[in-house]
Parts: structure tokens; C-alpha cells; sequence
């Protein structure tokens, strides 16, 4: 078992490849040699790190990638697996918590499970649409605005 | 020392702020020190890595452990968010942004400017985004000189996969320079330009091909068939070139002769300097010209031994001539220059004979092709087992029509072919494939057959899977019987064949038993059946568990019950619609 310490200083306890889908923590561990070492986790809340490690449960034995060139399939599809899908309907501000929390923590295919999720949020959309979910203040003047859409209208409706 | 990847900064700045926290400060100070060894100095972060060095490099000097933990102003910090907005373009990390962005097509990515500065900052202003650029899902209006040149200047010149679709026609003669001006940085990998047929005919400015040395995969319109692979062989264009693909565009101007498209300055250069333009990467080459025939020369076998490593040779709707007029070489030989091929589809093409493959082949389409001249030609078989014409024309040698034997095969399609064959020709083919091999045969609408040359499938091809043998008048409840005795079978297709549901039913046996007292529910089959006046009292058969999938096209007179009864045994029930 590890012991991880979320910022604000709650202990969890997980097995060793729980963890270890997190690149940083394992590491660390490798690293320490010693797995009962108490890790902190000084970016991530409790609230976030309980998301996350139920993530890493559910896949801990998912295979390794195979290499860092996938990017190609990465690109190409958005589909989420059925769980993954579940799993990430939470608000926007945690699935932002759990994207940074993934980033920081080195868990590539919990990273790309939320950008793709907010990929899907966003597509298809409009400018309007997009400022109203994301509650965004819009900047341009006017006539900035209006050459931006000018120039872009060719995209709105195919 | 800690393992991460070599080059990323923000690795070495994790985990040194982990040792910190940590208090372990001699180790924070090594993955600091590594992270400034390995890391590139001109990266934004590198600033940031060295003060954390200092500081820690200081703490560990004072050998004071106890006080009070150090100030972690660092950039990890700067990136975490601020949490009142929820714009992900300022909660994010830039890479994060990236890979979010990353999903969007081009369409979304265009509109989505507009949003607000930091939006339009974070997609105008990365490369990245733009490199692929597929215009394949605009159906809206043609695109333009300036959407293109905007997307591809956005990508500074590294766009790696373009897509172009429904370019306008004033704009064809003079977009070539905007792709070549704007892929300068030599990266493109793909280009689909089927639609755009003035790439390389007519007198318009053409693509400047000297930058597309990273060029892999190449879709243009067959039209352009006879340029292109002139400047490939003959200039030796493309040197990465690995999948070429010419489809027919559906305009119906007239189409060159491939021979007359490609001015070869003389017969024997390529030969001369053969050695320097062979492009060893070519894996597919792929005309399909429909809907409008391309006449192929005999100078097209010299471009084939340029290419040693072909897999795949689709040659689709197009007419393929003999390697040469003479009587001792009436070939279409590919058995000796292109000794790796694996996939030969020659469907609806004139064929003035079969081709020879070499032994790698594994797959051989004649799917509607047709012999020479314009009516169906007839083979015949003699005694030492040459196929030839049986109607050869006054003018024209006995012509051996297929000299080799098909020993690679795994799938072998003749159907709807318009050379006319009977049972004694059909056998000498079977003879010539590896009995072993042989996996899959489609023998649809090949009305010279009748059920006796079912019956030796077995004994030649025993290992056979697949049968597509529809669109049959001749197949009949007896043919279908006859296949029992190919224990291998697992699909057949029955589709377009007057077979009556008795003889389904008897065939897939139930409590019957054949003429050698052999059970067929042990086949493990997959039956297509198309167009038949199937009712309900007809489907009942008994339990076969090993039938796995049932198509029943056009059965509407079966009703759900059934099909739930049938998934209740395994069943597999495709198009179920059509059941209701």
C-alpha cells in the first residue's frame, strides 16, 4: 500500500499499481525504494485525488500504451469508452480539477479521457454557445469582433 | 535520479517541488541539476528551474532542515488556476489547451475565434492545430482561394495532411501556388486532391512538387494518372511515397491514353537509369477509373518495375494491354518484377489475358472483368491442362490465357466475370491454388457452373470458408446439399438464388441426416439469404447452436418472435429490420 496526502492533508491509502498509473508517483517510489513513504500531492485537493484514484482502481490493469506515437489515433477519434463517459459527468470545475490533477500527476490516458471530453463539449458549437457554458467575458471591440466573424463565416453553418 | 522524460522541464520541476515538500533537499537539488544538464536553455521554464536550484542549492548549504518549508512561487503555481472563471483558456495549461484543441476540426477551430482574445490567441497562434487540414467534410460552397490560404498560413507552413474537396473553379489555376507557397517547410505527408483535376493538366501554374519530399499518401483524380507517375519515375519525385490512389472523378471529359500522357523521352531511358528511380517504398497503387474506362499501355510494365515492393495493384475499370504484342511474351506478368505483391484487384477491367502473380499473392479480384474484344470470350481447358480461348478470332493465336499457378492464394474472385467457363476449366483452377491456402472464393453469376463443380470443392480446396456462390440459376436444394461435404465452411452466401426454404432447413439438418449419416449442425455457419418468401412456419427449424449468423434480407413475412427465437439459440439476427 501508499500513503498519498492531498493538499489539504488527507491521508488515502491505495495498492502500489493503484498509484502507479500516476508516471510521477511511480517514480517517486521507484525512486524512494521505499513504497510505505508517505507521498504529498501538494496540487491536489482531496475532493479531486478520491476522483482520481477511483479512476486509477478501475483501470489499474489496463495495458501500457504501446508508444508515444500514437498521437495519430489519439487525434483521429473522439469516442470515450462507456465507463470513462459515466465517470467524467461531473461539473465543469471538477472535470477541470480532474484534467489538472491528471496533468500534474502524469496519467496520460486520464488527461486524454478529460481533454476529450471537453473537446466534445465544445464542438459543433457556436462562439455565443461556447461563452455561455463557459461563462467567458468577451474581449474584442466591436469592430474586431466583427472581422473575426467576417472572416470565419464560411465555417458557421455547412 | 528520477525517470521521466528527458527534455520535459516540467518533469524536473514536479519533481523537485515533491523532494521539497518532502524536506528531502540534497535530492531536490540533483533533480534540479539534471533537469538544467538535460534540459534545452532556451525553454521558458529554464529561468524558473535555475532559481529553484539556487534556493534549494542554498538550503541544503545551511544543512538547516527545520525551518520553515521554502516559498513555492513557481511556475507550477502560476499555472494552477484562478478559480472564479471557468474559461478552460485560463484555468489550463498551454499543452492541456493544445490537446483540447487538437479534437476540433478546422470548421470548429475557425469559428471558435471569435469567442474571446485569449480563444483566439491560443488558436490562431498554434501551428500545431492547422497542420492537418480537411476540407472533406465541407458540403456548404465550394472553398475558396482565401479560407484555404488562411488555414494553411496558420499552420506556418507545417501542415502534414491536406484535404482539399470542392475547390471552386476559378480558383484552380492559381491555388497551386498558395499550397506550395504554404507547405514550404516540406512537411506534408497526405494529399487528397481527387476533385481537382487542373493540378497537373492544362497550363496553370502547377504545384511546385520540390517541396513535398515527406509525401506519402497521394489521392488525385485518374485523370492525372499518366502526369503524376511520370513525375515520379521519370524526375524522381516522391522518393517517400508509399500509397498512390486515382479515382475517377465522374466528369466526362475525355480521358488521356496513359500511354500518350506519359511523354518518356525515350523507351530505354528508364531502363538506363532504372537503378536511380527506383522507388523501393511504393506499397499500393491504386486506378480506379470509373465511371470512364483508362486505357493503359504496355509502357505502364516499365513503371511496375520501378516499384519492387508493391503490395497492393488495384487496377480498377481500366484496360490492360499485353506486356507486348509478341507471341512468346503475351503476358501480364507480375510475378517477376513485383515479387512482394499481396492484394491484385482488376474488377471491371478488359483483361487481354489473367495476370501471372508471383507466389506472395494472396488475393485475386476479377470481379466483372472481361476478356478481349467486345463479347464474352469462352475458355477451354485441353488435356495437358492449358487454359485457353475456346473462340479465338481468325486473326488471333491459341492463346494460353493462364500460364501460372495461383499457389499463394487465399481469395480468389471471379464473380460476374464475362469470360464464360464450365465445370472442366473451373476444376484446372482449383488445381493451380494451394490446397491448404485457399480460404475464400466468390463465384457469383458464373452461369457456365453447374452443382458438380461445388462437389469439388471439397475434394481440391478442403480448407475453404467462405463461398459466395449467389446470383446462380443453376444452384439449386442439391448444390446446397453438395457443400456438405466442405466441413470447413463457415459462410456461405446464397443471396439471388431461387433455393427454396425446405432445402435450407434439410441442409442446415436439424434432426436430419445426410446421405453418409453425417449430422451438418456441426458446421459452423453463417448463412446469407436474400429476396426469399420466408414465413414463420418455415423458420422453425430445430437447434443448431453452431449457426451463428442468420442475414435475412427482404424475409418480410418473418416476425419478431421469431427472431427473439433465434437470438434464444444464438443466433446472431442481422438487418433486423427488415424481419419486422
Amino acid at each position: 500500500m501508499v500513503k498519498l496526502i492531498s493538499s489539504d492533508g488527507e491521508t488515502f491509502s491505495v495498492e502500489k499499481d493503484v498509484a502507479e498509473r500516476s508516471i510521477l508517483i511511480k517514480n517517486m517510489i521507484e525512486d524512494v525504494g521505499d513504497s510505505s513513504t508517505e507521498i504529498p500531492i501538494p496540487n491536489v485537493t482531496a475532493n479531486v485525488l478520491k476522483k482520481v484514484l477511483e479512476w486509477c482502481e478501475h483501470h489499474k490493469s489496463d495495458p501500457a500504451p504501446v508508444s508515444e506515437d500514437d498521437n495519430d489515433s489519439r487525434k483521429k477519434s473522439t469516442d470515450i469508452d462507456e465507463w470513462d463517459q459515466k465517470f467524467m459527468q461531473v461539473d465543469q470545475e471538477m472535470l477541470f480539477e480532474i484534467i489538472l490533477a491528471a496533468n500534474y500527476l502524469d496519467i496520460k490516458a486520464l488527461l486524454e479521457v478529460g481533454c476529450k471530453t471537453v473537446a466534445n463539449m465544445i464542438k459543433g458549437k457556436s462562439p455565443e454557445e461556447i461563452r455561455r457554458q463557459f461563462n467567458i467575458q468577451m474581449d474584442f471591440t466591436p469592430e474586431e469582433e466583427a472581422q473575426i466573424r467576417r472572416e470565419n463565416e464560411w465555417a458557421e453553418d455547412r | 535520479m528520477v525517470k521521466q522524460d528527458k527534455t520535459d522541464i516540467k518533469g524536473y520541476l514536479r519533481a523537485g517541488k515533491l523532494y521539497q515538500l518532502m524536506e528531502n533537499y540534497e535530492r531536490a537539488l540533483k533533480v534540479y541539476e539534471a533537469g538544467l544538464r538535460r534540459v534545452d536553455s532556451g525553454h521558458k521554464l529554464f529561468k524558473i528551474l535555475k532559481q529553484m536550484r539556487e534556493r534549494v542549492a542554498g538550503r541544503v548549504l545551511a544543512t538547516d532542515s527545520t525551518t520553515s518549508k521554502v516559498d513555492l512561487d513557481t511556475s507550477i503555481q502560476a499555472e494552477s488556476p484562478s478559480r472564479q472563471s471557468l474559461d478552460m483558456m485560463q484555468i489550463l495549461p498551454f499543452e492541456v489547451i493544445e490537446m483540447i484543441l487538437s479534437h476540433l476540426s478546422i470548421f470548429d477551430l475557425s469559428k471558435l475565434q471569435a469567442v474571446s482574445k485569449s480563444w483566439y490567441q491560443n488558436i490562431s497562434g498554434n501551428p500545431q492545430l492547422w497542420t492537418k487540414i480537411d476540407f472533406r467534410a465541407y458540403n456548404h460552397r465550394f472553398v475558396t482561394k482565401q479560407i484555404l490560404k488562411r488555414c494553411i498560413d496558420r499552420s506556418k507552413g507545417s501542415v502534414t495532411e491536406l484535404y482539399l474537396y470542392r475547390i471552386a473553379h476559378r480558383y484552380q489555376d492559381s491555388i497551386g501556388d498558395v499550397i506550395s507557397e504554404s507547405c514550404h517547410k516540406n512537411r506534408l505527408q497526405v494529399l487528397h486532391a481527387e476533385l481537382w483535376t487542373n493540378l497537373f493538366i492544362g497550363n496553370s501554374a502547377p504545384l511546385d512538387w520540390t517541396r513535398f519530399e515527406a509525401l506519402k499518401t497521394l489521392q488525385l483524380s485518374s485523370r492525372t494518372v499518366g502526369d503524376v507517375i511520370r513525375y515520379m519515375a521519370v524526375e524522381n519525385r516522391f522518393p517517400n511515397l508509399q500509397t498512390m490512389y486515382f479515382y475517377g472523378t465522374g466528369d466526362c471529359t475525355p480521358v488521356p491514353e496513359v500511354a500518350s500522357a506519359i511523354p518518356l523521352h525515350s523507351a530505354d531511358r528508364i531502363q538506363v537509369t532504372a537503378a536511380s528511380l527506383i522507388n523501393g517504398n511504393l506499397r499500393n497503387f491504386v486506378i480506379d477509373a470509373s465511371p470512364k474506362p483508362i486505357h493503359l499501355s504496355s509502357e505502364f510494365y516499365k513503371f511496375l518495375r520501378l516499384w519492387p515492393n508493391l503490395q497492393t495493384l488495384w487496377l480498377i475499370q481500366c484496360y490492360i494491354p499485353l506486356q507486348s504484342a509478341e507471341a512468346t511474351s503475351r503476358r501480364f506478368n507480375l510475378n517477376e518484377t513485383n515479387k512482394q505483391l499481396r492484394d491484385v484487384n482488376l474488377s471491371y477491367s478488359r483483361l487481354e489475358t489473367m495476370p501471372n502473380l508471383p507466389p506472395s499473392c494472396e488475393k485475386l479480384v476479377l470481379r466483372h472483368s472481361r476478356g478481349p474484344g467486345s463479347t464474352p470470350r469462352y475458355l477451354r481447358v485441353d488435356s495437358e491442362n492449358r487454359v485457353s480461348y475456346a473462340d479465338a478470332l481468325v486473326d488471333e493465336e491459341p492463346q494460353a490465357v493462364i500460364t501460372d499457378e495461383y499457389m499463394g492464394l487465399r481469395h480468389f474472385d471471379v464473380s460476374f466475370t464475362s469470360l464464360r467457363f464450365g465445370n472442366d476449366v473451373f476444376r484446372s483452377l482449383l488445381q493451380r491454388v494451394d490446397a491448404s491456402r485457399l480460404v475464400r472464393l466468390d463465384i457469383q453469376g458464373c452461369p457456365g457452373l453447374t452443382t458438380s463443380s461445388l462437389q469439388d470443392l471439397a475434394t481440391y480446396v478442403p480448407e475453404l470458408r467462405i463461398l459466395c456462390v449467389g446470383h446462380n440459376s443453376w444452384f439449386s436444394d442439391d448444390a446446397l446439399a453438395s457443400l456438405f461435404r466442405s466441413r470447413k465452411l463457415e459462410y456461405i452466401d446464397i443471396s439471388g438464388t431461387n433455393i427454396r426454404i425446405m432445402g435450407l432447413i434439410k441442409f442446415l439438418g436439424g434432426d436430419d441426416i445426410d446421405a453418409n449419416g453425417k449430422r451438418i449442425s456441426t458446421l459452423n455457419l453463417t448463412m446469407r439469404i436474400e429476396a426469399m418468401y420466408t414465413t414463420d412456419q418455415h423458420i422453425r427449424m430445430q437447434g443448431r447452436t453452431k449457426l451463428v449468423t442468420l442475414v435475412m434480407n427482404g424475409c418480410d413475412q418473418v416476425s419478431l418472435q421469431s427472431s427473439q427465437w433465434m437470438r434464444g439459440l444464438g443466433i446472431q439476427v442481422e438487418h433486423e429490420l427488415s424481419l419486422c
